[in-house]
């Protein structure tokens, strides 16, 4: 019965892993500036993911975090494969339909689910869900008068300075390299970040061996390769999608534009970690497209805006849903 | 792949090297018609042209291919490169009627021609100069194409004198007068240069920041908008009358 746990949890962390590299939109300013073709950009991104997830993971092998339900046993193996599941299923579901959705989202509406279905208390104050709101409330409006700001702070800049073909072109060519630098290095920090989350119930696994010394070093951290793998493997087989949507279907974007909205997405999300305000790269990044859309004085599509917010706004929903449907399903076989 | 990622830099460069060579090739040619036309020896200045527009060209269109990200601003560098092609395939056209009908001429006629020619160079040269000008200063391309269209516009309307005066001076002319032939000729190589202005114009105003402060789909809605309101006004009036 251990041994069938056991694989199970290997197979959702992975599955985990899959779902977050299928929902990353990292390079889709790439994508939508022409830079790099859909399939350079994934091929590329996977590579970067298994880079960031093997090198840049600090806190190797911690758990989720979860103060939303405190006496919520997350260590439960059910209740850890349903969270898992549940999350999974959100974010590939997303994917399929190219839309870009917070894991956040996916978990806090995974560990509600449970929670209002076992009866366990919700933490409704600032250090619960209290904090989690306000995410959500922060990071588009963040993004977005950011994005925005700096769009009109470019366009002024480039008003007094760019006045021929010539300087357009390589004003683009500049923006163009600085952007893929910045996508890069957020690829890097992020998948370093992400894999976290996906690998912690294997990590076990890995540690104890008794090797020692570098040994033991590289030994602890095949599960981040695992993941990284996972995270590359799903970003090459639907990520592409994600990439495409918001890439080229929200608004057209040249050169500055998506300089713009990748160096506010992360000037927002460094600041906000420094003053503690919690925020989501996700939400930050796509209201930074819309805020540098507005910016620039392009039309936005308001069709594919109105399909991520209605995504936005049911994750938590279908997340808990599922979720409590695959707790009661393992309770039952097992 | 590393070119892409820098935007294709150094395509780009060449690309523009190459345009500006291809857009200064009419006036040459014009000019070349002129002097062959006007001192009546053959000479191979013409054929040296053709080779260097073929070159370019065939050189262009690789570039443009290589380069090619799908971007705005590549898709209007090639519109323009197919306005100065139009414009060079007309000067050719210009130039076999003229090898076949030149002797048919009048001579007051033929006269009148050769001025025509050499003005057309010249109106060909500032062409090329506003497609200079648009790699170096987008104020100075909108001026250079104020200048292009209205020379344009000039030469378009001696060319209706030109092509309706017969040897009489009678305004009456067929459809097969060598005159009218390379009068319709010349006419369409005007009305390219004069598209070329209107491509250099649609790119400053569409690429500069300067100029280009309204969103592209502003101007839909407010036709939109407008079309509504005559709409209501339309179907309110009859209710009026009634």
């Amino acid at each position: 019965m251990v041994d069938v746990i056991l694989i199970v949890i290997v197979i959702v962390s992975l599955m985990l892993a899959f779902a977050i590299g299928a929902n990353d939109e990292t390079f889709s300013s790439v994508v939508g500036v022409k830079r790099l073709t859909v399939r350079t950009a994934v091929f590329l991104g996977a590579g970067i993911a298994i880079i960031g997830g093997f090198f840049l993971s600090k806190n190797v092998g911690e758990t989720l975090r979860n103060n939303i339900s405190p006496d919520l046993p997350m260590q439960d193996d059910p209740v850890l494969i349903s969270i898992y599941v549940a999350m999974s299923i959100s974010l590939i579901l997303a994917s399929v339909f190219g839309l870009p959705i917070s894991s956040t989202e996916a978990l806090v509406g995974a560990i509600l689910g449970i929670s209002f279905a076992q009866g366990y208390k919700v933490e409704w104050g600032w250090s619960g869900m209290g904090r989690v709101l306000t995410t959500w409330v922060i990071s588009p409006i963040l993004g977005f008068t950011i994005s925005f700001l700096l769009m009109k702070l470019v366009r002024y800049i480039l008003k007094n300075t760019v006045r021929s073909l010539r300087q357009h072109e390589t004003a683009n060519s500049v923006f163009g390299v600085f952007l893929l630098l910045m996508v890069v290095w957020t690829g890097l920090s992020r998948a370093g970040n992400d894999i976290n989350n996906a690998i912690a119930p294997i990590v076990p696994l890995f540690t104890a061996t008794g090797r020692v010394g570098a040994a033991d070093y590289w030994y602890s951290r095949i599960p981040l390769l695992i993941g990284g793998a996972g995270l590359g493997l799903g970003l090459i087989i639907i990520g592409w999608k994600v990439l495409k949507t918001l890439g080229n279907e929200v608004v057209e974007l040249t050169p500055e534009s998506a300089f713009v909205t990748e160096g506010s997405a992360a000037l927002v999300v460094f600041t906000a970690v420094i003053l503690g305000i919690p925020v989501s790269g996700t939400m930050v990044l796509v209201s930074s497209f819309l805020g540098a859309g507005m910016g620039m004085n392009k039309p936005i599509n308001f069709k594919t805006i109105r399909m991520v917010v209605l995504f936005v706004l049911l994750t938590p929903l279908i997340s808990g849903i599922i979720a409590v449907a695959c707790y009661h399903g393992i309770r039952w076989l097992f | 792949m590393a070119s892409r990622l820098f935007g294709y830099r150094g395509i780009q460069k060449q690309i523009e090297k190459k345009l500006l060579q291809f857009s200064y090739l009419p006036s040459k040619y014009f000019e070349a018609l002129y002097i062959e036309y006007s001192t009546k020896i053959p000479c191979h200045t013409l054929e040296i042209l053709e080779m260097e527009e073929k070159n370019v060209r065939n050189l262009l269109l690789k570039l443009m291919q290589d380069g090619q990200v799908d971007t705005k601003i590549e898709i209007e560098k090639f519109q323009l490169f197919q306005r100065i092609n139009e414009v060079l395939s007309k000067c050719k056209e210009v130039r076999l009627l003229l090898s076949e009908y030149a002797e048919q001429i009048v001579e007051e006629n033929y006269k009148r021609l050769l001025k025509l020619l050499k003005k057309i160079s010249e109106t060909a040269k500032i062409m090329h100069e506003d497609v200079d000008a648009l790699y170096d200063d987008y104020e100075l391309a909108m001026e250079k194409a104020a200048v292009l269209k209205e020379g344009c516009e000039k030469l378009l309307g001696e060319l209706y004198e030109f092509k309706f005066c017969d040897v009489e001076g009678k305004c009456e002319y067929s459809f097969e007068d060598p005159e009218v032939l390379i009068g319709n000729s010349l006419r369409d190589s005007l009305q390219e240069m004069s598209y070329v202005a209107e491509k250099v114009v649609h790119i400053v105003t569409t690429f500069s920041y300067k100029y280009n402060t309204k969103r592209p789909g502003e101007k839909k809605s407010e036709k939109k908008q407008k079309e509504k309101k005559a709409k209501k006004k339309v179907g309110k009036e009859p209710k009026k009358n009634a």
